[in-house]
């Protein structure tokens, strides 16, 4: 019932009050016999404890209370002692008993009761100044008596407490229930008197009129945030409303007003004023709406109306966006930077409705490189500018879009922007892979001004751009980097070779489509004899390349081992099927020229069909030895078939391309290689040239083409070839010489002397032609009038005059071997003259 | 083994040892090849039988190195017996620096073998 504030307090005062009986039992006459130091000291103990209680009034416990009173009893049992008056001890005992019983439950205060009384007995037992029944009457008695009367008035006292303590709290929860629903209203509430004083207002009016509860109490309505210049006005309306409520008539007044906030801020609002009566008293309520909040929802509509029309107007900008998505799209189909500039530039000021634009792309060095403006700034503007400079240095260095309007000239990497008139400028970055690459500007003439939805659109804008940017970059990064693979994977030069003449022709894909995957080649071999390759892989760009170069390889070094087309075909099949991705597969003719006896040995690995054509020019198509594709079968046998090339006849190779043409019948055009093959001479390039114009007269197609055409020269009375300046070409001119020698009928002990003497002077020749790698011998053979003449010309010097011991055996060789030895030595080089009179050859 | 367009094998027989050639032989390949007919040769033989019945060619250098073979082998005791086919490009150019002064030659390898002692 009581809090232990209270408690404490009360126990303090009970303290302070033995301390006071203490002072005044010294002061005032008393026995000798009394210990006045000790009664001193007790009652300055007391003094103390009811300071300290008093300090933790409220902060103890209600365990330390009562040992704090069980401690007064002690205290007083002290100065019944020391004072020796044990008569007023009854009196001075009912202290804290009356206490325990005003403060504590019964059964505490009975413990109490019990503590003091027992106190009360070991005193008087103690002191003998008493006879026995007196004792044992004051000691029963006493607290009986004081116990019984002093519960019985603590009860009735207790019963009232308790009463109006229940009402108290009853009406304070309904107060405060009350004000809470007043304070949480959302309109403000002021009550105020007849004279307009305010009595009341609530939370939600401390925060519409801008003032706290206590500073709004008791001031006249109108000075709480009134206009001046309307409050006359206000009391006039409000004296009206009293006057009519008076009368009978009406008792509500709704007014509009508008409250000037302490801190100078403005509510506006609405005001329903009425007159209540209480206890005949005519009082005023008055309820006070904040319709700015209204006017703000009003205006929030009007936003979210003026949004949805943003929301309109946005997807009108999609849309272009979108336009400019099927021009980005379109773009990717650009495989030059330089032709995909102006056009996204176009779009650009299409989509922005800007008088100007350029694109600045990021070059190597770090510097910008404008690949595109816009014409009316595109005179005079330099090829480059530094990546700090202008708008586009700005737009990199904070990597955000950059806004200008009316730009000082100092700011501009070109102040031709300004002559131009355009006043308001816009970059954006264009970012690829988290990179920055470049910058997209804008630019407009006065009046116009780019805004906040320019820059957002310039940065879509700018997305699209970038991407088509790096879509061209990489796309032409691999073109290039496969058309310069496969081109090197072509023949820079077709080899010189005696009695054939070879032309070949590549021509790339129009520039839409991949590199291709096609390719020929040409090898010599011993004897005179070429090796021609005519290959198309499967595929397209750098890894059909890659197989290309590989094949190529792979046939170069089976050449050289000496196989023929049948089993470096087969080697090569296994070659395919070996490579780890096995993506692909490659079509092959392999064909083998032997020009002494015009023998073509040749197989074909799915491959169209060689073309071949007499020396008058009649086409035919070589349609054996076909097999399938290299790397599809694990062992599909080649086998190679032989023919005769009519002397003077022709030899055309050639890929796919060349013979198909999309929707048109396969036939057709192999008649037209046919037909064009035949109408023309036989001379290899005019030859591919006819092919081409023939089969392609608008140039480049979707697929790539290749073309190889070997023209049969035959040898005849005279051999002529260039040698190159290596001793491993010494075995391959043997042969032919052999051949040759054979064809013109000569005999084996002039072909044995010819051929000898001939390896020697070319040995010579090799030895003496120096060092350079490029360095060729001119070899020539001439059959004239049963004697064949042999010239060996070099570009170095022979030492006729001292021929070291080396090749003294290969000039006496010669000597030996031939009738007649000439060697002139000039300033170009060496010519070496070898004849010899053939043995009457025998024909039977 | 192959030297360069040339190949060349060696047998034993008995306290001979039998090296062919085939090919041709010029100054592309022949310091190697006679190189390697001179290690198939060990010292503890009693002579060699060069095969050239497959050889095709011979040109000065390969003369000048198979001279410079023979000349080895004889101061090794090893003497060498060459075989050439009758009628053969080797036989006719060998005839020509007379190279039978150098080192006996047969028609045959069987004649070749039969003259060994």
């Amino acid at each position: 019932m009581f809090d232990t504030r209270t408690k404490a307090r009360s126990l303090a005062f009970l303290y302070a009050a033995g301390a006071l009986t203490c002072m005044l039992t010294v002061l005032l006459p008393h026995a000798s016999s009394v210990e006045e130091r000790s009664v001193l000291l007790l009652g300055a103990c007391s003094l103390v404890l009811a300071v300290v209680i008093l300090r933790l009034a409220g902060h103890v416990p209600d365990a330390i209370v009562h040992v704090a009173l069980a401690a007064v009893t002690v205290m007083l049992s002290l100065l019944v002692h020391y004072t020796q008056h044990s008569t007023l001890y009854a009196l001075t005992y009912t202290w804290p008993a009356l206490y325990a019983f005003y403060f504590f439950s019964t059964p505490a205060a009975l413990g109490h009761l019990a503590f003091v009384g027992a106190a009360y007995a070991t005193v008087l037992s103690i002191d003998h100044t008493m006879d026995a029944t007196i004792r044992l009457v004051l000691v029963l008695g006493t607290p009986l008596v004081v116990g019984l009367l002093i519960s019985r008035l603590l009860g009735v006292m207790r019963a009232g407490i308790d009463r109006s303590a229940r009402q108290e709290a009853a009406l304070r929860s309904s107060e405060r229930r009350t004000r809470l629903i007043v304070d949480s209203a959302h309109d403000g509430f002021i009550s105020t008197d007849a004279q307009g004083r305010v009595l009341d207002i609530n939370a939600a009016a401390e925060r519409l009129l801008g003032r706290s509860r206590s500073d709004a109490l008791g001031r006249p309505f109108q000075e709480l945030g009134i206009p001046p210049e309307v409050q006359a006005r206000f009391m006039q309306r409000r004296r009206d409303l009293l006057k009519a409520a008076r009368e009978g008539g009406t008792r509500h007044l709704a007014l509009r007003v508008t409250i000037n906030r302490p801190d100078g801020t403005q509510l506006r609002g609405e005001t329903m004023i009425w007159i209540v009566e209480r206890d005949g008293e005519l009082l005023f309520n008055a309820r006070l709406t904040d319709i700015g909040d209204r006017l703000r929802e009003e205006r929030k509509r009007e936003r979210l109306v003026r949004s949805e029309a943003a929301r309109a107007e946005a997807e009108r900008a999609a849309a272009t966006i979108g336009r400019l998505q099927a021009v980005a799209d379109a773009a990717l189909m650009q495989r030059d930077l330089d032709e995909l500039g102006p056009t996204i530039l176009a779009r650009t000021r299409e989509v922005l409705d800007a008088e100007a634009a350029a694109l600045l792309l990021i070059q190597d060095d770090g510097s910008l490189s404008i690949i595109s403006s816009d014409p009316v700034v595109a005179q005079n503007r330099p090829e480059r500018v530094a990546a700090d400079a202008g708008i586009a240095g700005r737009v990199l260095a904070t990597e955000r879009p950059v806004l200008l309007h009316d730009p000082p000239a100092c700011e501009l990497a070109d102040a031709s922007i300004l002559d131009a008139g355009i006043s308001s400028m816009l970059g954006v970055p264009l970012i690829a892979h988290e990179q920055i690459i470049g910058v997209i500007e804008v630019g407009v003439r006065a009046p116009r001004r780019l805004g906040p939805e320019d820059i957002d659109l310039l940065r879509l804008t700018a997305d699209r751009v970038a991407l088509a940017i790096e879509h061209v970059r990489a796309y032409g990064r691999e073109h290039r980097i496969a058309e310069t693979l496969q081109r090197s994977l072509l023949p820079q030069t077709l080899p010189s070779l005696p009695g054939v003449a070879l032309a070949g022709r590549y021509l790339p894909a129009a520039s839409e489509a991949e590199v291709g995957g096609d390719w020929y080649d040409a090898i010599g071999l011993t004897g005179g004899r070429v090796l021609l390759v005519m290959g198309d892989v499967s595929g397209k760009g750098l890894a059909a390349a890659s197989t290309l170069g590989a094949l190529r390889s792979a046939i170069r070094a089976y050449a050289l081992e000496g196989h023929g087309p049948a089993q470096i075909a087969d080697r090569l099949n296994q070659f395919v099927l070996a490579e780890p991705t096995r993506e692909h597969m490659a079509t092959l003719v392999l064909a083998v020229f032997d020009p002494v006896d015009a023998e073509l040995s040749y197989v074909n690995a799915g491959h169209p069909p060689p073309l071949t054509l007499t020396a008058e020019g009649a086409p035919h198509f070589l349609d054996g030895a076909r097999s399938v594709p290299l790397g599809v079968l694990p062992f599909p046998a080649y086998e190679e078939e032989t023919v005769t090339l009519e002397p003077g006849g022709a030899l055309v190779l050639y890929t796919d391309g060349l013979v198909e043409r999309r929707a048109e019948h396969f036939d057709l055009g192999f008649d037209r290689l046919a037909r064009a093959a035949a109408d023309g001479p036989l001379e290899s390039e005019a030859l591919c040239d006819r092919l081409l114009r023939a089969a392609l007269p608008s140039g480049a197609t979707g697929d790539d083409v290749a073309l190889l055409a070997l023209c049969h020269v035959p040898l005849g009375s005279r051999l002529a070839l260039d040698l190159p300046s290596e001793p491993s070409a010494l075995r391959s001119l043997r042969a032919l010489l052999r051949r040759w020698l054979a064809q013109v009928d000569a005999a084996d002990v002039d072909v044995h002397a010819i051929v000898m003497a001939c390896s020697e002077a070319c040995t010579n020749a090799i030895e003496h032609a120096g060092a350079a790698a490029d360095a060729t011998i001119a070899f020539e053979a001439v059959l004239r009038d049963g004697e064949v003449d042999v010239t060996v010309r070099d570009r170095g010097h022979w030492r006729a005059g001292r021929p070291p011991s080396d090749q003294g055996r290969g000039l006496e060789l010669i000597d030996a071997l031939m009738d007649d030895v000439q060697l002139d030595t000039t300033p170009g080089g060496t010519i070496l003259r070898l004849r010899r009179r053939l043995v009457e050859s025998v024909h039977v | 083994m192959n030297v360069d367009g040339a190949t060349l094998a060696s047998a034993q027989h008995g306290h001979h040892v039998i090296v062919s050639v085939c090919g041709e032989i010029d100054v592309f390949n022949a310091a190697r090849l006679m190189a390697l007919v001179e290690e198939a040769v060990p010292t503890e033989a009693h002579g060699a039988v060069l095969d050239l019945t497959g050889v095709g060619f011979l040109d000065s250098t390969a003369i000048r190195k198979l001279f410079a073979l023979t000349s080895r082998l004889n101061e090794r005791r090893q003497p060498v017996h060459v075989v050439t086919p009758g009628g053969s490009t080797v036989l006719r150019t060998l005839e020509l620096v007379e190279f039978a002064r150098a080192a006996p030659m047969h028609d045959s390898l069987e004649e070749a073998l039969a003259q060994l002692v």
